[in-house]
């Protein structure tokens, strides 16, 4: 009995202290992808890097002209050597994105961390500076809300760039401060794999990265400017909203100051390399990659397995690795020598769609060095649009236009996003206003297509070349100019005979601007109509427009 | 087995005759009576339903009672005039390509525009199945001039002048009534001996009267048709060469070389209207032709020409600067799975246009030993449009117009 009370004792500490870890989720989400096995001494003995989703890898950030490091009096004086633990940052980070100096929610001051940082823990857990005997280093995620005069009693809610939670301020016009840690501080031994936020709903996946101005090669921010930042695959968005309780409206930004040390490598375009629309089988486009090796030491891409420039995901076969330009060194079977300017090299990645209807090609470039301790595989994803010529003819007496929501267009010959459902609208010219028009001989790849009730016709799902070509036939002008295929333009009585030789069976095949040009009986009201049938209506109706042309 | 017949032949005229005679006797106030036979073939013990029309297409019940063992009934409606339809169904049917009487699984209709005050001779058949089912077709109501117009429409096509007024035939035992609405009958029953039987029979032949057998509307194409018609006759044929169920009389065989088809128009014009012009299919036995050209043209224009205009339209052209649009006629020989056809096209070059009757007579070669009878000669695909009286409707159908074939064989 008392062993079965202790085992159920120790289950429940078990799951008190697993809920306590979980800090509540209830729900796995997306993490960051790797930490590295290996440690940095440097930077007190933590993970030498964390990798994103994206295959983006950042490593401590320590400079203290880019890394927004704190001076600690005592602890860290920026002024003097980064030395562990000599004189070394008690908190720093791998990244970091912060909302900038003069964000306020209702007036007051206000401040968003989005980071993935570093601490020190002691044998119990508690958080102390570096140069503290027997201090290990502790990595987490934190995401930290602070205002400095909560607006208003009650539940905000922060969505952040993975996802969103909420928080609670019990008193306005005070500071109301939230933190979410994934994970806790807790004692020694340290598992550094617990930051990657595996098992929690709306962790840190991405890095989204600093934009304009350019943060500096091999870095993702530069620690100062406030800058909007990259929306990575993966990433929910790239800005930052503060919802407050009802009435007080939500607060937004999309600028933040960004730190984070690349390691390694420094590819660019990155995280998304778009190689924008190209026509399948037709058009391939091109962007050049370049890879900067940011080691210190020579860099070799020889690697086959795997191969140390892979193509991978959904479209691969989209997208393929060419050499550069004339000139340039060549990341194929390429050496980045540990300086500038030889420290780089190139490689194009070629877009050119197979044909499908799906119009968005995506796949992911991954460089895997050879030596990969201090350079882990970084990737960057790819992505293009597959688009289909469309070949617009228009023949006079009318006109085609493209229907599009926002108003109707002018059809033009034009390429078009694989998938697309295209509607265009004849709209044919008066033969005699409020009596007849022209009517519209549509063909779509050689095929006579008949419109819908409101004289439309759509080509859908693009999935191959198509062109559209238009005539306007006019009502009774059955008889066929040889040359153009179609009429003359003109109603007369060998209209009238040539509409009762396909009455009769005489002209057995008549074309489809034949047949759409002699359903004109019986008038109604005066005008031609359409029902379907060439009869002798139809023929009678022509005869009569030669005979005592009727106004039509 | 003769006597039999006989005897149950004279019941059925002797009960045509009496309701005739007004039904209710007794010298009180006259009520109306229609009375009928029943056929598909001879419908015996079936539910007989009278129901009166109102527009649009409202069928109220009037009277129901039961056929005799001849296919006969008669009901008595009181005072009702107007519209009806009449249904069978129930019973047993005789199928005539056997003899035998087979459960009718399926209803037979018959509509007529009016019936008066005293007795109405009104059938109820096959063929008067095909009118109804022509109607519904056509999207049409149930109103005087298309129950009319279908009814005609369905006799010409048969080759029977009257399908709602004149008793059939029971050509299995050479009975009294019209012979070629039984032989039109039996020969409907040879038809639904392909698959689909009799349901698919009658939906083939309405949906060709209407025009809709074959796919959208689609320009020349008689694909269906054609086949439906070509298998008409193979059917008919093989009816009158059917010895032992075929006691009409007639078989077919025949030594006439040439066949006169006097065409006519059939209604009333609306005032002030004339014919403008006409469109039909003429269809025949392969064994039948017409002098043509290489293109099928046929000569209407000469006093020699196998197609020449009469009646009415003769009448018409004459003495006037008027004229047919040449190129109107032209004769398709057959295939395996189409007769041969004659379309007739008259499109006439004046308002004046020209009236109902008589509009062509047109004369065929008959190739020696080609079965045929005049209900080999359907009449199809008749359509006569107007000018109207003004120039905002020209080109209009004439509803209520229809055609009829008279054939003579020489």
């Amino acid at each position: 009995m008392e062993v079965t009370m202790k085992r159920m004792s120790r289950i429940f500490c078990t799951l008190a202290l697993l809920f306590a870890v979980l800090g509540g989720a209830q729900e796995a989400g997306a993490a960051l992808s790797a930490v590295s096995p290996a440690l940095n001494p440097v930077a007190g003995n933590i993970p030498t890097w964390y990798q994103d989703q994206g295959g983006l890898a950042l490593q401590p950030c320590l400079d203290v002209a880019q890394c927004a490091v704190a001076a600690a009096a005592g602890v860290f004086d920026p002024a003097a050597p980064v030395v562990f633990p000599t004189n070394f940052p008690p908190e720093f980070f791998y990244y970091s994105a912060t909302t900038p100096a003069a964000f306020t929610v209702n007036g007051a001051g206000a401040l968003v961390t989005q980071a993935l940082e570093a601490t020190f823990v002691d044998a119990a857990g508690n958080v102390v500076t570096p140069n503290t005997l027997g201090a290990k280093g502790s990595t987490f995620q934190r995401i930290r809300v602070q205002l400095d005069s909560a607006p208003a009693v009650g539940t905000y809610t922060l969505q952040h760039f993975w996802g969103e939670f909420t928080f609670n301020c019990p008193t306005a016009g005070v500071r109301c401060r939230f933190t979410r840690d994934i994970p806790a501080a807790a004692a020694p031994p340290i598992n550094f794999s617990l930051a990657l936020g595996a098992g929690f709903a709306d962790s840190m996946s991405t890095f989204p990265q600093q934009t304009v101005p350019a943060p500096p090669l091999g870095f993702v921010g530069d620690g100062v400017s406030e800058s909007a930042v990259t929306l990575s695959p993966g990433t929910v968005r790239n800005v930052i909203n503060i919802i407050p309780p009802a009435p007080l409206a939500t607060v937004t930004t999309d600028r933040f100051v960004v730190v984070g040390k690349k390691i390694g490598m420094d590819v660019t375009p990155t995280p998304v390399a778009d190689l924008g629309g190209a026509v399948v089988a037709v058009t391939p486009t091109q962007v050049p990659v370049t890879v900067t090796n940011l080691t210190g030491a020579a860099m070799t891409l020889l690697g086959t397995i795997p191969p140390a420039l892979q193509i991978t995901g959904k479209d691969a076969a989209d997208f393929t690795v060419a050499p550069p330009a004339a000139g340039a060194n060549s990341c194929i079977n390429g050496t980045l020598q540990a300086a500038a300017p030889s420290n780089t090299c190139t490689v194009n990645i070629v877009f050119k769609p197979v044909a499908s209807t799906v119009a968005v090609r995506t796949a992911k470039l991954t460089i895997t060095p050879d030596v990969t301790t201090n350079a882990p595989s970084t990737s960057i994803s790819l992505t293009g649009d597959a688009e289909f010529p469309i070949t617009v003819e228009v023949e006079a007496n009318g006109a085609l236009k493209k229907v599009l929501a926002t108003g109707n267009v002018a059809a033009i010959s034009e390429n078009i996003d694989a998938g697309s459902i295209l509607t265009y609208l004849p709209v044919p010219n008066d033969v005699v206003p409020n009596v007849s028009k022209y009517r519209p001989l549509i063909r779509v790849n050689g095929q006579t297509v008949k419109p819908a009730a409101d004289g439309s016709f759509s080509i859908p799902a693009i999935g191959a070349a198509q062109s559209v070509d238009i005539d306007f036939i006019r009502p009774g002008d059955v008889a066929i100019v040889p040359a153009s295929g179609v009429g003359d333009g003109q109603v007369t009585i060998a209209d009238a005979l040539e509409a009762l030789r396909i009455v009769t069976g005489l002209n057995a095949a008549p074309t489809d601007a034949q047949k759409l040009a002699a359903d004109v009986g019986p008038l109604v009201g005066g005008k031609p109509t359409d029902d379907g049938l060439i009869d002798v209506s139809d023929v009678l109706t022509i005869l009569w427009r030669t005979l005592q042309p009727p106004v039509w | 087995m003769k006597i039999r017949t006989f005897i149950f032949a004279i019941a059925g005229i002797t009960l045509l005759g009496l309701a005739g005679c007004g039904g209710g006797g007794g010298g009180g106030t006259p009520t109306t009576v229609v009375s009928g036979t029943a056929s598909k073939g001879l419908v015996r013990n079936a539910k007989v339903q009278v129901f009166s029309i109102t527009a649009p297409n409202t069928f109220n019940l009037l009277k129901d009672g039961v056929t005799d063992a001849n296919g006969n009934y008669s009901l008595d409606l009181g005072s009702y005039t107007g519209p009806v339809k009449v249904e069978v169904s129930g019973g047993e049917f005789k199928d005539e390509t056997n003899g035998a009487f087979t459960p009718m699984l399926f209803t037979i209709r018959a509509v007529i525009g009016n019936v008066a005050l005293g007795g109405n001779s009104l059938m109820v058949t096959g063929l008067t199945e095909i009118a109804v089912k022509k109607i519904e077709g056509s999207g049409n109501q149930f109103d005087a001039a298309s129950i009319e117009q279908a009814n005609r429409t369905v006799a010409s096509f048969f080759g029977v002048t009257d399908i709602i007024g004149s008793a059939p035939a029971d050509v299995t035992v050479g009975g009294a009534g019209d012979t070629s609405y039984g032989l039109a009958l039996a020969s409907l029953m040879q038809y639904a001996k392909r698959p689909g039987g009799v349901t698919k029979a009658f939906d083939d032949f309405s949906k060709l009267l209407n025009g809709k057998l074959d796919p959208g509307n689609q320009i020349n194409n008689q694909t269906l048709a054609d086949q439906v018609v070509a298998d008409f006759l193979a059917d008919k044929n093989t009816f009158l060469a059917n010895t032992n169920q075929n006691k009409s009389g007639v078989t077919g065989v025949t030594s006439a070389t040439t066949a006169e088809v006097k065409l006519k128009t059939v209604g009333t014009l609306p005032a002030g209207t004339k014919i403008n012009a006409l469109e039909l299919i003429l269809s025949m036995p392969q064994g039948v032709t017409i002098p043509a050209g290489q293109d099928g043209s046929v000569d209407v224009s000469s006093p020699t020409a196998p197609v020449k205009v009469s009646g009415t339209v003769a009448q018409a052209l004459a003495g006037t600067q008027a004229a047919l649009l040449a190129g109107g006629t032209r004769f398709a020989a057959g295939t395996a799975t189409a007769p041969n056809k004659l379309k007739l096209v008259f499109i006439f070059s004046s308002a004046t246009g020209f009236d109902v009757g008589e509009f062509a007579t047109i004369t065929f070669n008959i190739a020696q030993g080609t079965v045929v009878t005049p209900g080999h000669f359907i009449l199809s695909g008749f359509k006569a449009v107007t000018v109207g009286t003004d120039t905002s409707s020209i080109g209009a159908q004439l509803a209520g117009i229809s055609a009829s074939a008279a054939v003579s064989l020489r």
